[in-house]
């Protein structure tokens, strides 16, 4: 089982888009038993595959109860891709989990619980640096990091590798990618080529700023799906082979 | 994780598109989605071995699978490895479940292709008011020869929409000629193509009734195992299994036995003429029955002896394989001669009017005759075998053999007079003892068929000889073994409960 996760501190830079995409290319490429647990209280990428979130679905019984979890899975329009949905209570999430011994292991321990019997989970993730952040560190064996070419994403990735520094998680599980990279921007160009001379570890595949990935809220479905020949579907299809094990 | 689950199968007549827009709920919309059409060979062996135990052996595109007799397309295992078109046998496959699956439900047997198929496959999405799939049906039609033999609608459910699924596929059940499916599929298929007939086996009990005489019983006992042993002739000759001439033996057997053990339905010299015909017929078959037990146990044999030795049996292996080759041409000719056809079919026409032919207990009733020799033979076995130990020598070993087969020839030819219960039980008692005295006979036999293929052989290579040697000094240490259990055996069976439920089931002085 591999666990991938979607990750920055920062929103609105491609972690739904990506996650929901990745998701959808790996229980495609050889029928992997996908599972993608969608970690944001807003459950975009639930309502990318048409989930509504089930009643009663409360992380306190979910972390209490795994049997709960289990029961919220849903099947996806796409046989081989489940999901987890997201509940509009995570806002409560963060005090949860403050209150529990060994904390930082809670999400962790769901996943070993529930996990069973996929090959790739994928956790789209809020956007924090809290203790929702260090469980999901704990979790995941990846953390994909989409990171738009602008001196601001740029910095924020430096914190995040400073974090992971101080804390002692080790940086070999951050993957950095270029997300919604777009070529006639003069600052995305100069980014990306500064970035790639400094940052070893940066994802050679990078997605590009496409209407079509917009496009995903009307069709409420990964792009991939709607459209497969799209330049995003291509480079999320080419990111998936880059991470796959 | 859990998986989906096809939750529900209906038979249905008449046109989906018209009826099962009705079973749906305003809100949830029908999508078709693709339509696949396929044509599959449905495999089975002589008696149905497969479909009988539930399960199909078909052939797609070239792969052979193995699915649920009722639902061609359920989840597969898949046989691997086997290029053959026409007879499977286990064996033909790669090591997997597949072939496990397959082994337990052919044993010995061939399966051949039966009949050809083709399913009609149509899918359809339910979807609900946000556009989700809550739950997949699929119709197949499955096709013989053009002629529809069914129609199915199975419904799958999504994880996490049980409840969608279970209020839908409960209005689909209310709609008129919508109806859980009759009858399974594979034997619709086999029925389609007029093979869904089982062949009558040796193995299986005939059917009598205690009040029938005994030349009623013996006539149709001696009437069934004829009709048995012609049905197994064209497989005998094609040389599809081997079973087809161990089922022919079986059923010769069986007639001589009744003949033999329940004197006096017929004439004597009618009796005399019947044993001596069949006699004839069964040991034509002798050395091609002898061969095909010592190839088919060639692993086993291998296995006994030391690898640097093995090599040696080659040659053994591959002059029986010839000598077989030889036997089977010849068993064809005897069976398609106009002398054997003849003579079978004379006895059979006789039979029929046999009524003339009155022995001296002709008129009893059977179950009082066969009781009676049941009881007589079960005695028989304490008398023989009382006095045997270690040093007795083989030949008192081999008569109580001989007795126990006798008794079991009876018990099997007449266990349809008797509680199932009461026939379990001193069958199995028997059975035990049965056993390692067969084991002792065989390795004898097999002892001197080994020592008789090297007598045969002139100018022997060291190799054969010493692997052929070898083997025949297992078989010796074998053959000791199953003697030394001969006295404790014997004893187990020769005890108070055994022969209470012997009285009680077969003595006058019992339940009878
Ligand atoms: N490659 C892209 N091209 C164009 N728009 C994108 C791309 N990736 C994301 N977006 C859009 O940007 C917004 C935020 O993306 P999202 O994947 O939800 O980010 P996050 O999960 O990090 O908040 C969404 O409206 C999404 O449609
Ligand atoms: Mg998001």
């Amino acid at each position: 089982m591999s666990i991938i996760a979607c990750y920055s501190s920062k929103g609105g830079v491609g972690k739904t888009s990506t996650a929901v995409n990745i998701a959808y290319a790996a229980s495609m490429d050889k029928k992997r038993k996908t599972l993608l647990i969608d970690l944001d209280q807003q459950g975009a990428s639930t309502f990318y595959f048409r989930v509504r979130p089930p009643k009663q679905h409360r992380p306190r019984l979910m972390l209490s109860n795994k049997n709960k979890a289990f029961k919220a899975i849903r099947e996806t329009d796409f046989k081989n891709l489940h999901i987890l949905p997201a509940n509009q209570t995570y806002r409560n999430f963060d005090a949860l989990l403050d209150s529990m011994k060994r904390s930082k292991l809670r999400l962790a321990d769901l996943i070993d619980e529930i996990g069973y019997g996929y090959e790739t989970i994928i956790l789209d993730c809020p956007p924090s640096l809290s203790l929702v952040a260090e469980n999901i560190f704990r979790a995941a064996d990846r953390i994909l990091v989409p990171v738009v070419p602008t001196t601001l994403s740029k910095r924020t990735f430096e914190q995040l590798k400073d974090f992971f520094e101080k804390t002692g998680y080790k940086k070999k599980s951050l993957c950095p990618f270029f997300s919604m990279v777009d070529k006639r921007k003069r600052m995305h160009l100069e980014t990306i080529k500064d970035m790639r001379k400094s940052e070893k570890r940066l994802l050679k595949t990078a997605i590009p700023f496409r209407a079509q990935v917009e496009a995903m809220g009307v069709h409420r479905e990964p792009v991939i799906n709607f459209a497969p020949k799209d330049q995003s579907s291509v480079a999320f299809l080419q990111l998936w082979k880059e991470i796959r094990k | 994780m859990s998986s989906p689950v096809k939750i529900r199968r209906w038979e249905f007549s008449g046109d989906l598109s018209e009826s099962l827009p009705n079973a749906l709920p305003q809100a949830i919309s029908l999508e078709t989605v693709n339509f696949h059409e396929t044509s599959l060979e449905l495999f089975d062996d002589y008696n149905r071995s497969i479909v009988s135990k539930g399960f199909a052996l078909i052939k797609e595109n070239g792969k052979f699978q193995l699915v649920s007799a009722s639902d061609l397309s359920s989840i597969p295992l898949e046989g691997k490895g086997c290029r053959k078109q026409k007879a499977v046998f286990w064996w033909d496959f790669e090591q997997n479940e597949f072939q496990i699956s397959l082994k337990n439900l052919l044993k010995l047997r061939a399966a051949s292709p039966l009949a050809t198929t083709t399913q009609q496959a149509q899918r359809y999405n339910l979807r609900n008011k946000d556009g989700k799939v809550i739950m997949r049906l699929l119709s197949e039609s499955w096709l013989v020869s053009d002629l529809e033999i069914q129609s199915t609608l199975t419904a799958e459910s999504l994880i996490g929409y049980d409840a969608e699924a279970k209020s839908i596929t409960k209005r689909i059940s209310s709609l008129d000629d919508f109806d859980s499916p009759s009858k399974t599929l594979a034997w619709k298929i086999l029925e389609a193509v007029g093979s869904a007939q089982i062949p009558l086996s040796p193995k299986q009990a005939i059917q009598l009734n205690s009040e029938q005489s005994v030349h009623d019983a013996v006539s149709e006992i001696t009437r069934t195992m004829i009709d048995i042993s012609r049905a197994t002739e064209a497989g005998i000759i094609e040389d599809t299994d081997t079973e087809f001439l161990h089922d022919y033996r079986v059923a010769v057997r069986k007639l001589r036995s009744v003949l033999k053990l329940i004197k006096g339905a017929f004439l004597n010299e009618d009796t005399k003429r019947l044993k001596d015909i069949f006699g004839d017929f069964a040991r034509k078959t002798n050395r091609l029955r002898d061969l095909d037990v010592y190839l088919l146990n060639e692993q086993t044999y291998r296995s006994q002896i030391p690898d640097a030795l093995k090599p040696g049996l080659n040659k053994m292996f591959s002059d029986f394989q010839k000598e077989r080759s030889l036997q089977l041409r010849s068993i064809r000719r005897h069976l398609k001669s106009k002398t054997y056809q003849s003579s079978i079919e004379a006895q059979r026409n006789w039979l029929e009017s046999a009524a003339s032919s009155e022995g001296a207990r002709a008129k009893l009733p059977i179950k009082q005759v066969c009781s009676k020799e049941i009881f007589k033979h079960f005695k028989l076995i304490p008398k023989t075998g009382v006095s045997i130990n270690d040093s007795t020598p083989d030949e008192e070993v081999h008569e109580l053999r001989i007795e126990c087969k006798r008794l079991r020839y009876l018990l099997e030819l007449f266990s349809s007079l008797y509680a199932p219960s009461g026939i379990k039980f001193v069958s199995k008692k028997l059975k035990r003892l049965q056993e390692t005295l067969g084991n002792f006979n065989d390795y004898s036999v097999q002892q001197e068929f080994l020592f008789e293929y090297i007598e045969s052989q002139k100018n022997l290579d060291n190799k054969t000889a010493a692997a052929v040697g070898g083997l025949i000094a297992v078989l010796n240490q074998s053959k000791k073994e199953a003697r030394s259990l001969v006295t404790e055996r014997f004893s187990e069976f020769n005890d108070r409960k055994t022969a209470l439920v012997f009285k009680e089931l077969f003595s006058k002085k019992g339940g009878n």
